[in-house]
Protein backbone atom coordinates (compact mmCIF):
# COMPACT_ATOMS: atom_id res chain seq x y z
CA UNK A 1 0.00 0.00 0.00
CA UNK A 2 1.35 3.44 -0.88
CA UNK A 3 0.51 6.80 0.60
CA UNK A 4 1.68 10.36 0.10
CA UNK A 5 2.30 12.68 3.02
CA UNK A 6 1.97 16.46 2.65
CA UNK A 7 5.33 18.18 2.73
CA UNK A 8 4.26 20.40 5.63
CA UNK A 9 3.95 17.33 7.87
CA UNK A 10 6.97 16.08 9.79
CA UNK A 11 7.29 12.30 9.42
CA UNK A 12 8.68 12.10 12.97
CA UNK A 13 5.43 13.63 14.26
CA UNK A 14 3.46 11.10 12.22
CA UNK A 15 5.40 8.17 13.67
CA UNK A 16 5.06 9.52 17.22
CA UNK A 17 1.30 9.92 16.74
CA UNK A 18 1.06 6.36 15.41
CA UNK A 19 2.72 5.09 18.60
CA UNK A 20 0.38 7.16 20.80
CA UNK A 21 -2.68 6.03 18.87
CA UNK A 22 -1.68 2.38 19.10
CA UNK A 23 -1.13 2.66 22.87
CA UNK A 24 -4.58 4.26 23.20
CA UNK A 25 -6.16 1.44 21.19
CA UNK A 26 -4.56 -1.24 23.35
CA UNK A 27 -5.54 0.57 26.53
CA UNK A 28 -9.18 0.75 25.42
CA UNK A 29 -11.10 -2.05 27.20
CA UNK A 30 -13.73 -2.14 24.44
CA UNK A 31 -12.09 -0.92 21.23
CA UNK A 32 -14.73 -0.06 18.67
CA UNK A 33 -14.52 -2.23 15.54
CA UNK A 34 -11.77 -4.60 16.79
CA UNK A 35 -11.87 -7.61 19.06
CA UNK A 36 -9.32 -7.74 21.88
CA UNK A 37 -8.33 -11.24 20.69
CA UNK A 38 -7.57 -9.95 17.21
CA UNK A 39 -5.32 -7.25 18.62
CA UNK A 40 -3.49 -9.62 20.97
CA UNK A 41 -1.11 -10.89 18.32
CA UNK A 42 0.03 -7.37 17.60
CA UNK A 43 0.15 -6.31 21.24
CA UNK A 44 3.97 -6.47 21.69
CA UNK A 45 4.51 -4.10 18.75
CA UNK A 46 4.66 -0.31 18.54
CA UNK A 47 2.29 1.55 16.24
CA UNK A 48 5.05 2.22 13.73
CA UNK A 49 5.75 -1.53 13.62
CA UNK A 50 2.10 -2.41 13.07
CA UNK A 51 2.21 -0.26 9.95
CA UNK A 52 5.72 0.90 9.12
CA UNK A 53 6.35 3.88 6.86
CA UNK A 54 9.22 3.51 4.40
CA UNK A 55 10.15 6.58 2.37
CA UNK A 56 9.91 5.99 -1.35
CA UNK A 57 10.64 9.40 -2.86
CA UNK A 58 8.45 12.18 -4.08
CA UNK A 59 4.78 11.70 -4.74
CA UNK A 60 2.79 12.66 -7.77
CA UNK A 61 3.03 16.35 -7.02
CA UNK A 62 5.84 18.35 -5.41
CA UNK A 63 3.84 18.91 -2.21
CA UNK A 64 3.87 15.27 -1.17
CA UNK A 65 6.40 12.62 -0.28
CA UNK A 66 5.49 9.02 -1.03
CA UNK A 67 5.73 6.25 1.54
CA UNK A 68 5.27 2.56 1.33
CA UNK A 69 3.40 1.03 4.24
CA UNK A 70 4.82 -2.24 5.45
CA UNK A 71 2.43 -4.13 7.68
CA UNK A 72 3.60 -6.28 10.57
CA UNK A 73 4.33 -9.77 9.17
CA UNK A 74 2.37 -11.29 12.06
CA UNK A 75 -1.40 -10.90 11.55
CA UNK A 76 -0.93 -8.65 8.54
CA UNK A 77 -4.65 -8.57 7.76
CA UNK A 78 -5.45 -7.25 11.24
CA UNK A 79 -2.59 -4.76 10.95
CA UNK A 80 -4.04 -3.57 7.64
CA UNK A 81 -7.46 -3.22 9.24
CA UNK A 82 -5.96 -1.25 12.14
CA UNK A 83 -4.23 1.05 9.67
CA UNK A 84 -7.32 1.66 7.51
CA UNK A 85 -9.94 1.97 10.21
CA UNK A 86 -8.02 3.41 13.13
CA UNK A 87 -4.52 4.78 12.51
CA UNK A 88 -5.20 6.56 9.22
CA UNK A 89 -8.41 8.35 10.40
CA UNK A 90 -6.60 9.39 13.57
CA UNK A 91 -3.60 10.75 11.62
CA UNK A 92 -5.89 12.67 9.27
CA UNK A 93 -7.81 14.10 12.20
CA UNK A 94 -4.62 15.43 13.79
CA UNK A 95 -2.64 16.52 10.73
CA UNK A 96 -5.42 17.33 8.25
CA UNK A 97 -7.84 15.57 5.93
CA UNK A 98 -5.42 16.22 3.06
CA UNK A 99 -2.26 15.39 5.04
CA UNK A 100 -2.15 11.75 3.96
CA UNK A 101 -3.37 10.65 0.58
CA UNK A 102 -3.70 7.19 -0.91
CA UNK A 103 -1.38 6.73 -3.87
CA UNK A 104 -1.97 4.18 -6.60
CA UNK A 105 0.29 1.14 -6.37
CA UNK A 106 3.19 1.05 -8.80
CA UNK A 107 2.81 -1.40 -11.63
CA UNK B 1 -18.91 -0.69 10.68
CA UNK B 2 -21.63 1.93 11.31
CA UNK B 3 -21.06 5.33 9.74
CA UNK B 4 -20.63 7.76 12.60
CA UNK B 5 -19.92 11.48 12.45
CA UNK B 6 -16.26 12.45 12.64
CA UNK B 7 -15.27 15.85 13.88
CA UNK B 8 -12.30 18.14 14.29
CA UNK B 9 -9.90 17.13 17.04
CA UNK B 10 -10.24 18.77 20.45
CA UNK B 11 -7.09 20.84 19.85
CA UNK B 12 -8.40 22.11 16.50
CA UNK B 13 -11.79 22.92 18.01
CA UNK B 14 -10.12 24.99 20.76
CA UNK B 15 -8.50 27.12 18.04
CA UNK B 16 -11.59 27.30 15.87
CA UNK B 17 -13.93 28.22 18.74
CA UNK B 18 -11.74 31.15 19.84
CA UNK B 19 -11.36 32.51 16.29
CA UNK B 20 -15.01 32.03 15.32
CA UNK B 21 -16.24 33.62 18.56
CA UNK B 22 -13.95 36.62 18.00
CA UNK B 23 -15.04 37.13 14.40
CA UNK B 24 -18.72 36.74 15.21
CA UNK B 25 -18.61 39.41 17.89
CA UNK B 26 -16.47 41.80 15.83
CA UNK B 27 -19.12 41.50 13.11
CA UNK B 28 -21.95 42.08 15.60
CA UNK B 29 -20.19 45.27 16.71
CA UNK B 30 -19.60 46.26 13.05
CA UNK B 31 -15.85 46.27 13.60
CA UNK B 32 -13.85 45.57 10.43
CA UNK B 33 -11.44 42.78 11.34
CA UNK B 34 -8.91 44.02 8.78
CA UNK B 35 -8.35 47.37 10.45
CA UNK B 36 -6.35 48.14 13.60
CA UNK B 37 -6.74 47.31 16.45
CA UNK B 38 -8.98 44.36 15.51
CA UNK B 39 -6.32 43.05 13.14
CA UNK B 40 -3.66 43.22 15.89
CA UNK B 41 -5.94 41.29 18.23
CA UNK B 42 -6.71 38.61 15.64
CA UNK B 43 -3.05 38.26 14.69
CA UNK B 44 -2.13 37.93 18.33
CA UNK B 45 -4.79 35.25 18.77
CA UNK B 46 -3.44 33.34 15.77
CA UNK B 47 0.11 33.66 17.17
CA UNK B 48 -1.06 32.24 20.48
CA UNK B 49 -2.58 29.30 18.64
CA UNK B 50 0.59 28.72 16.60
CA UNK B 51 3.01 29.11 19.52
CA UNK B 52 1.02 27.05 22.01
CA UNK B 53 0.35 23.98 19.92
CA UNK B 54 1.44 21.62 22.68
CA UNK B 55 -0.65 23.40 25.32
CA UNK B 56 -3.72 23.16 23.07
CA UNK B 57 -3.01 19.48 22.42
CA UNK B 58 -3.11 18.79 26.14
CA UNK B 59 -6.44 17.00 26.30
CA UNK B 60 -6.61 17.40 30.08
CA UNK B 61 -7.45 21.09 29.55
CA UNK B 62 -11.10 21.35 28.53
CA UNK B 63 -12.06 23.45 25.54
CA UNK B 64 -13.82 26.21 27.48
CA UNK B 65 -10.75 26.85 29.66
CA UNK B 66 -8.47 26.86 26.62
CA UNK B 67 -10.67 29.38 24.78
CA UNK B 68 -10.73 31.70 27.81
CA UNK B 69 -6.95 31.41 28.13
CA UNK B 70 -6.36 32.15 24.43
CA UNK B 71 -8.64 35.19 24.50
CA UNK B 72 -7.01 36.47 27.70
CA UNK B 73 -3.53 36.07 26.23
CA UNK B 74 -4.50 37.85 23.01
CA UNK B 75 -6.21 40.63 25.01
CA UNK B 76 -2.90 41.53 26.61
CA UNK B 77 -1.55 42.67 23.22
CA UNK B 78 -0.11 46.17 23.76
CA UNK B 79 -1.87 49.26 22.36
CA UNK B 80 -5.11 47.65 21.29
CA UNK B 81 -7.35 49.45 23.77
CA UNK B 82 -8.32 53.12 23.62
CA UNK B 83 -7.91 53.47 19.85
CA UNK B 84 -11.37 52.54 18.66
CA UNK B 85 -14.48 52.72 20.82
CA UNK B 86 -16.23 50.06 18.76
CA UNK B 87 -13.37 47.62 19.18
CA UNK B 88 -13.11 48.29 22.93
CA UNK B 89 -16.78 47.36 23.31
CA UNK B 90 -16.33 44.31 21.12
CA UNK B 91 -13.35 43.11 23.14
CA UNK B 92 -15.35 43.33 26.35
CA UNK B 93 -18.09 41.27 24.67
CA UNK B 94 -15.54 38.73 23.34
CA UNK B 95 -14.17 38.23 26.85
CA UNK B 96 -17.69 37.91 28.24
CA UNK B 97 -18.65 35.36 25.57
CA UNK B 98 -15.49 33.35 26.23
CA UNK B 99 -16.24 33.37 29.95
CA UNK B 100 -19.80 32.20 29.39
CA UNK B 101 -18.80 29.32 27.07
CA UNK B 102 -19.26 26.21 29.22
CA UNK B 103 -18.55 22.74 27.87
CA UNK B 104 -20.89 21.26 30.49
CA UNK B 105 -23.80 23.15 28.86
CA UNK B 106 -23.10 21.37 25.56
CA UNK B 107 -24.04 17.69 25.68
CA UNK B 108 -23.66 16.92 29.35
CA UNK B 109 -20.25 15.27 28.82
CA UNK B 110 -16.97 17.09 28.39
CA UNK B 111 -14.61 16.27 25.53
CA UNK B 112 -11.24 14.83 26.56
CA UNK B 113 -9.72 14.01 23.19
CA UNK B 114 -10.97 10.42 23.37
CA UNK B 115 -13.12 8.29 21.13
CA UNK B 116 -16.36 9.64 22.65
CA UNK B 117 -15.65 13.22 21.54
CA UNK B 118 -17.17 12.83 18.07
CA UNK B 119 -20.49 11.76 19.56
CA UNK B 120 -20.45 14.60 22.10
CA UNK B 121 -19.83 17.13 19.31
CA UNK B 122 -22.47 15.53 17.07
CA UNK B 123 -25.09 15.81 19.83
CA UNK B 124 -24.79 19.57 20.12
CA UNK B 125 -21.31 20.88 19.31
CA UNK B 126 -21.36 24.29 21.03
CA UNK B 127 -17.69 24.81 20.09
CA UNK B 128 -18.54 24.60 16.36
CA UNK B 129 -22.08 25.89 16.77
CA UNK B 130 -22.23 27.95 13.56
CA UNK B 131 -21.13 24.97 11.44
CA UNK B 132 -23.58 22.69 13.25
CA UNK B 133 -26.40 25.18 12.68
CA UNK B 134 -25.51 25.54 8.99
CA UNK B 135 -25.54 21.75 8.56
CA UNK B 136 -28.89 21.50 10.29
CA UNK B 137 -30.33 24.24 8.05
CA UNK B 138 -29.06 22.46 4.92
CA UNK B 139 -30.21 19.02 6.05
CA UNK B 140 -33.73 20.17 6.95
CA UNK B 141 -34.09 22.27 3.83
CA UNK B 142 -32.91 19.51 1.48
CA UNK B 143 -35.14 16.90 3.14
CA UNK B 144 -38.09 19.29 2.80
CA UNK B 145 -37.45 19.98 -0.89
CA UNK B 146 -36.85 16.34 -1.88
CA UNK B 147 -39.75 15.15 0.30
CA UNK B 148 -42.18 17.76 -1.05
CA UNK B 149 -41.33 18.09 -4.74
CA UNK B 150 -39.58 14.95 -6.01
CA UNK B 151 -41.85 12.15 -7.17
CA UNK B 152 -38.97 9.66 -7.45
CA UNK B 153 -37.93 10.35 -3.86
CA UNK B 154 -41.04 8.53 -2.63
CA UNK B 155 -39.76 5.33 -4.21
CA UNK B 156 -36.06 5.96 -3.57
CA UNK B 157 -33.98 4.56 -0.72
CA UNK B 158 -33.89 7.15 2.06
CA UNK B 159 -30.33 8.01 2.96
CA UNK B 160 -29.02 8.39 6.47
CA UNK B 161 -27.39 11.81 6.51
CA UNK B 162 -24.23 12.20 8.58
CA UNK B 163 -22.46 15.51 9.12
CA UNK B 164 -18.71 15.59 9.80
CA UNK B 165 -16.06 18.28 10.04
CA UNK B 166 -12.39 18.04 9.09
CA UNK B 167 -9.30 20.23 9.10
CA UNK B 168 -7.32 20.65 5.89
CA UNK B 169 -3.82 22.02 5.25
CA UNK B 170 -4.47 23.45 1.78
CA UNK B 171 -7.39 25.66 0.77
CA UNK B 172 -10.06 23.14 -0.26
CA UNK B 173 -10.82 24.79 -3.63
CA UNK B 174 -9.12 26.85 -6.30
CA UNK B 175 -11.50 29.81 -6.57
CA UNK B 176 -10.09 33.32 -6.44
CA UNK B 177 -11.66 33.90 -3.05
CA UNK B 178 -10.50 33.96 0.56
CA UNK B 179 -12.85 31.10 1.25
CA UNK B 180 -11.41 28.81 3.90
CA UNK B 181 -14.13 26.17 3.86
CA UNK B 182 -15.03 23.47 1.38
CA UNK B 183 -17.33 20.50 1.27
CA UNK B 184 -17.35 16.94 0.08
CA UNK B 185 -19.82 14.06 0.30
CA UNK B 186 -18.93 10.40 0.70
CA UNK B 187 -21.31 7.58 -0.19
CA UNK B 188 -21.32 4.72 2.30
CA UNK B 189 -23.54 1.76 3.03
CA UNK B 190 -24.68 0.46 6.38
CA UNK B 191 -25.78 -3.12 6.87
CA UNK B 192 -29.14 -3.53 8.51
CA UNK B 193 -30.27 -6.95 9.74
CA UNK B 194 -33.90 -7.64 10.60
CA UNK B 195 -34.56 -11.26 11.48
CA UNK B 196 -33.23 -13.34 8.58
CA UNK B 197 -33.30 -10.41 6.23
CA UNK B 198 -30.25 -8.32 5.50
CA UNK B 199 -30.37 -5.00 3.70
CA UNK B 200 -28.11 -2.04 3.08
CA UNK B 201 -29.01 1.51 4.03
CA UNK B 202 -27.42 4.24 1.91
CA UNK B 203 -25.44 6.75 3.95
CA UNK B 204 -24.28 10.16 2.77
CA UNK B 205 -21.52 11.65 4.88
CA UNK B 206 -21.29 15.39 4.26
CA UNK B 207 -17.91 16.72 5.36
CA UNK B 208 -17.23 20.41 5.94
CA UNK B 209 -13.51 21.02 5.53
CA UNK B 210 -11.83 24.09 6.97
CA UNK B 211 -8.43 25.72 7.30
CA UNK B 212 -8.66 26.72 10.91
CA UNK B 213 -5.98 29.35 11.47
CA UNK B 214 -6.96 31.15 8.25
CA UNK B 215 -10.68 31.07 9.05
CA UNK B 216 -12.53 34.37 8.55
CA UNK B 217 -16.08 35.61 9.05
CA UNK B 218 -17.10 35.40 5.40
CA UNK B 219 -16.03 31.74 5.28
CA UNK B 220 -18.16 30.91 8.32
CA UNK B 221 -21.12 32.67 6.68
CA UNK B 222 -20.48 30.95 3.32
CA UNK B 223 -20.43 27.53 5.00
CA UNK B 224 -24.26 27.58 4.80
CA UNK B 225 -24.12 27.75 1.00
CA UNK B 226 -21.31 25.16 0.87
CA UNK B 227 -23.48 22.79 2.91
CA UNK B 228 -26.62 23.58 0.87
CA UNK B 229 -24.57 22.59 -2.18
CA UNK B 230 -23.47 19.31 -0.59
CA UNK B 231 -26.91 18.35 0.71
CA UNK B 232 -28.97 19.42 -2.34
CA UNK B 233 -26.49 18.41 -5.05
CA UNK B 234 -24.80 15.30 -3.61
CA UNK B 235 -26.34 13.82 -0.46
CA UNK B 236 -29.39 12.55 -2.38
CA UNK B 237 -27.64 11.60 -5.60
CA UNK B 238 -28.16 8.18 -7.20
CA UNK B 239 -30.81 6.92 -4.78
CA UNK B 240 -33.32 5.75 -7.40
CA UNK B 241 -33.84 2.89 -8.02
CA UNK B 242 -33.33 1.82 -4.44
CA UNK B 243 -31.60 -1.51 -5.11
CA UNK B 244 -28.74 -0.10 -7.17
CA UNK B 245 -25.54 0.63 -5.31
CA UNK B 246 -24.12 4.12 -5.35
CA UNK B 247 -20.63 4.43 -6.71
CA UNK B 248 -18.32 7.38 -6.00
CA UNK B 249 -18.31 9.57 -9.05
CA UNK B 250 -15.17 9.32 -11.18
CA UNK B 251 -16.17 11.84 -13.77
CA UNK B 252 -16.67 15.49 -13.00
CA UNK B 253 -20.41 16.13 -13.25
CA UNK B 254 -21.61 19.52 -14.36
CA UNK B 255 -25.26 18.64 -13.94
CA UNK B 256 -24.80 18.41 -10.17
CA UNK B 257 -22.14 21.16 -10.06
CA UNK B 258 -24.04 23.60 -12.27
CA UNK B 259 -27.74 22.85 -12.68
CA UNK B 260 -28.22 21.61 -9.13
CA UNK B 261 -25.98 24.30 -7.67
CA UNK B 262 -28.29 26.89 -9.20
CA UNK B 263 -31.21 25.12 -7.52
CA UNK B 264 -29.30 25.13 -4.20
CA UNK B 265 -28.63 28.88 -4.31
CA UNK B 266 -32.25 29.49 -5.37
CA UNK B 267 -33.43 27.43 -2.39
CA UNK B 268 -31.14 29.42 -0.09
CA UNK B 269 -32.68 32.63 -1.41
CA UNK B 270 -36.27 31.33 -1.14
CA UNK B 271 -35.66 30.29 2.45
CA UNK B 272 -34.00 33.60 3.28
CA UNK B 273 -37.10 35.41 2.05
CA UNK B 274 -39.40 33.10 4.02
CA UNK B 275 -40.81 31.21 1.02
CA UNK B 276 -38.81 27.98 0.97
CA UNK B 277 -38.98 25.56 3.85
CA UNK B 278 -40.84 26.02 7.12
CA UNK B 279 -38.74 26.12 10.30
CA UNK B 280 -35.51 26.84 8.41
CA UNK B 281 -34.04 30.30 8.78
CA UNK B 282 -31.25 31.70 6.60
CA UNK B 283 -29.92 35.21 7.25
CA UNK B 284 -29.24 37.76 4.53
CA UNK B 285 -25.52 37.68 5.48
CA UNK B 286 -25.39 33.92 4.86
CA UNK B 287 -27.19 34.39 1.54
CA UNK B 288 -24.85 37.21 0.42
CA UNK B 289 -21.73 35.18 1.32
CA UNK B 290 -23.14 32.17 -0.53
CA UNK B 291 -24.05 34.16 -3.63
CA UNK B 292 -20.53 35.54 -3.85
CA UNK B 293 -19.05 32.03 -3.91
CA UNK B 294 -21.70 30.76 -6.33
CA UNK B 295 -21.00 33.62 -8.75
CA UNK B 296 -17.21 33.19 -8.67
CA UNK B 297 -17.31 29.43 -9.20
CA UNK B 298 -19.72 29.76 -12.12
CA UNK B 299 -18.22 32.80 -13.85
CA UNK B 300 -15.79 31.97 -16.66
CA UNK B 301 -15.23 35.65 -17.47
CA UNK B 302 -13.30 36.72 -14.34
CA UNK B 303 -9.51 37.12 -14.43
CA UNK B 304 -8.72 33.75 -12.85
CA UNK B 305 -11.83 31.65 -13.41
CA UNK B 306 -12.38 28.51 -11.38
CA UNK B 307 -11.55 25.29 -13.19
CA UNK B 308 -14.68 24.05 -14.94
CA UNK B 309 -16.32 27.50 -14.50
CA UNK B 310 -17.50 27.44 -18.13
CA UNK B 311 -19.13 24.05 -17.68
CA UNK B 312 -20.65 25.02 -14.35
CA UNK B 313 -22.04 28.09 -16.11
CA UNK B 314 -23.67 25.89 -18.77
CA UNK B 315 -25.41 23.92 -16.02
CA UNK B 316 -26.46 27.10 -14.22
CA UNK B 317 -27.84 28.64 -17.44
CA UNK B 318 -29.77 25.48 -18.33
CA UNK B 319 -31.23 25.30 -14.83
CA UNK B 320 -32.27 28.97 -14.75
CA UNK B 321 -33.76 28.87 -18.24
CA UNK B 322 -35.72 25.71 -17.45
CA UNK B 323 -37.26 27.37 -14.42
CA UNK B 324 -38.04 30.48 -16.49
CA UNK B 325 -39.59 28.39 -19.29
CA UNK B 326 -41.77 26.32 -16.94
CA UNK B 327 -42.84 29.41 -15.00
CA UNK B 328 -43.87 31.15 -18.21
CA UNK B 329 -45.78 28.07 -19.28
CA UNK B 330 -47.48 27.14 -16.02
CA UNK B 331 -47.40 30.28 -13.89
CA UNK B 332 -45.15 31.14 -10.93
CA UNK B 333 -46.20 28.54 -8.36
CA UNK B 334 -46.80 25.55 -10.62
CA UNK B 335 -43.79 26.32 -12.80
CA UNK B 336 -41.56 26.43 -9.73
CA UNK B 337 -42.90 23.09 -8.54
CA UNK B 338 -42.40 21.50 -11.96
CA UNK B 339 -38.83 22.81 -12.15
CA UNK B 340 -38.02 21.53 -8.67
CA UNK B 341 -39.56 18.12 -9.37
CA UNK B 342 -37.69 17.72 -12.65
CA UNK B 343 -34.32 18.79 -11.21
CA UNK B 344 -34.52 16.78 -8.00
CA UNK B 345 -35.72 13.68 -9.90
CA UNK B 346 -32.87 13.91 -12.40
CA UNK B 347 -30.39 14.23 -9.54
CA UNK B 348 -31.81 11.15 -7.79
CA UNK B 349 -31.47 8.87 -10.80
CA UNK B 350 -28.86 6.20 -10.38
CA UNK B 351 -26.36 5.03 -12.89
CA UNK B 352 -26.43 1.63 -14.46
CA UNK B 353 -24.00 -0.69 -12.64
CA UNK B 354 -22.87 -2.00 -16.05
CA UNK B 355 -22.09 1.45 -17.35
CA UNK B 356 -21.60 3.73 -14.34
CA UNK B 357 -20.62 6.86 -16.24
CA UNK B 358 -23.55 6.61 -18.61
CA UNK B 359 -26.12 8.59 -16.67
CA UNK B 360 -23.57 11.34 -16.09
CA UNK B 361 -22.94 11.57 -19.83
CA UNK B 362 -26.69 11.50 -20.44
CA UNK B 363 -27.26 14.27 -17.94
CA UNK B 364 -24.55 16.34 -19.59
CA UNK B 365 -26.42 15.92 -22.85
CA UNK B 366 -29.61 17.08 -21.11
CA UNK B 367 -27.77 20.18 -19.88
CA UNK B 368 -26.39 20.92 -23.33
CA UNK B 369 -29.68 20.34 -25.12
CA UNK B 370 -31.79 22.35 -22.72
CA UNK B 371 -29.29 25.18 -22.68
CA UNK B 372 -28.98 25.36 -26.45
CA UNK B 373 -32.74 24.98 -26.80
CA UNK B 374 -33.66 27.69 -24.34
CA UNK B 375 -30.84 30.23 -24.45
CA UNK B 376 -30.08 30.59 -28.14
CA UNK B 377 -32.18 32.55 -30.57
CA UNK B 378 -32.42 29.49 -32.77
CA UNK B 379 -34.32 27.72 -30.01
CA UNK B 380 -34.70 24.04 -30.66
CA UNK B 381 -38.37 23.31 -31.04
CA UNK B 382 -38.00 19.69 -29.91
CA UNK B 383 -36.49 20.72 -26.57
CA UNK B 384 -39.34 23.14 -25.90
CA UNK B 385 -41.83 20.46 -26.90
CA UNK B 386 -40.22 17.92 -24.58
CA UNK B 387 -40.33 20.45 -21.73
CA UNK B 388 -43.98 21.30 -22.51
CA UNK B 389 -44.81 17.62 -22.55
CA UNK B 390 -43.02 17.20 -19.22
CA UNK B 391 -44.85 20.19 -17.74
CA UNK B 392 -48.23 18.52 -18.27
CA UNK B 393 -47.26 14.90 -17.57
CA UNK B 394 -44.74 15.58 -14.74
CA UNK B 395 -42.91 12.44 -15.76
CA UNK B 396 -39.18 13.07 -15.29
CA UNK B 397 -38.14 9.65 -16.55
CA UNK B 398 -40.02 10.20 -19.80
CA UNK B 399 -38.52 13.67 -20.18
CA UNK B 400 -35.05 12.24 -19.62
CA UNK B 401 -35.60 9.61 -22.29
CA UNK B 402 -37.12 12.15 -24.75
CA UNK B 403 -34.29 14.61 -24.37
CA UNK B 404 -31.71 11.83 -24.71
CA UNK B 405 -33.40 10.69 -27.92
CA UNK B 406 -33.45 14.27 -29.24
CA UNK B 407 -29.77 14.72 -28.45
CA UNK B 408 -28.93 11.52 -30.33
CA UNK B 409 -30.83 12.80 -33.36
CA UNK B 410 -28.98 16.11 -33.23
CA UNK B 411 -25.63 14.40 -32.75
CA UNK B 412 -26.23 12.15 -35.75
CA UNK B 413 -27.37 15.14 -37.87
CA UNK B 414 -24.23 17.04 -36.91
CA UNK B 415 -21.99 14.25 -38.24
Amino acid sequence: MRIAIHEKIDIGDVRAEMDRAWKDLLADPAPSGFSAAALDELRPLQGRQVAGLQAEGHGLDPLTIAYLIAFAPVAAEIAKDVWTNFLLPRLRKKFGDDAIRDEPDRR
Amino acid sequence: MAATPRHLSLAHRKSLASLALTDRILAEFHVDSNTDPARSFRNSLKDQIRLNKETLENNATPLDAAVRWLIDEASSTPNILGQDEGFDGALTAIKRAAASLKCIDCSGSICNGGAADDEIVATRGLCISEFMAAAEQARRASEHYYGTYSSLYREAGKPRLVFSTAMVIDRPHSYALELEVGGKTRFLQERSVRGQQQSFVPVSEVILQTRIRELNRSSVLASTYVLFHEFFCHAFQYLHPEDASRVELQEWDYFSEGWMDHLAIDALEEICTGKGAPDVVVTSDQLAAGKEVHLVRSNPYVENPAPHAAKIRMGVDASRETRRFLTKLLGEAEGREAYLALSLDLNLMNRSPEDPDRVVEDRHRVVNMVRSGLTTKVGKVEVCEALCDYAYRKDSLKFFMDIKAISFIHLSLDK
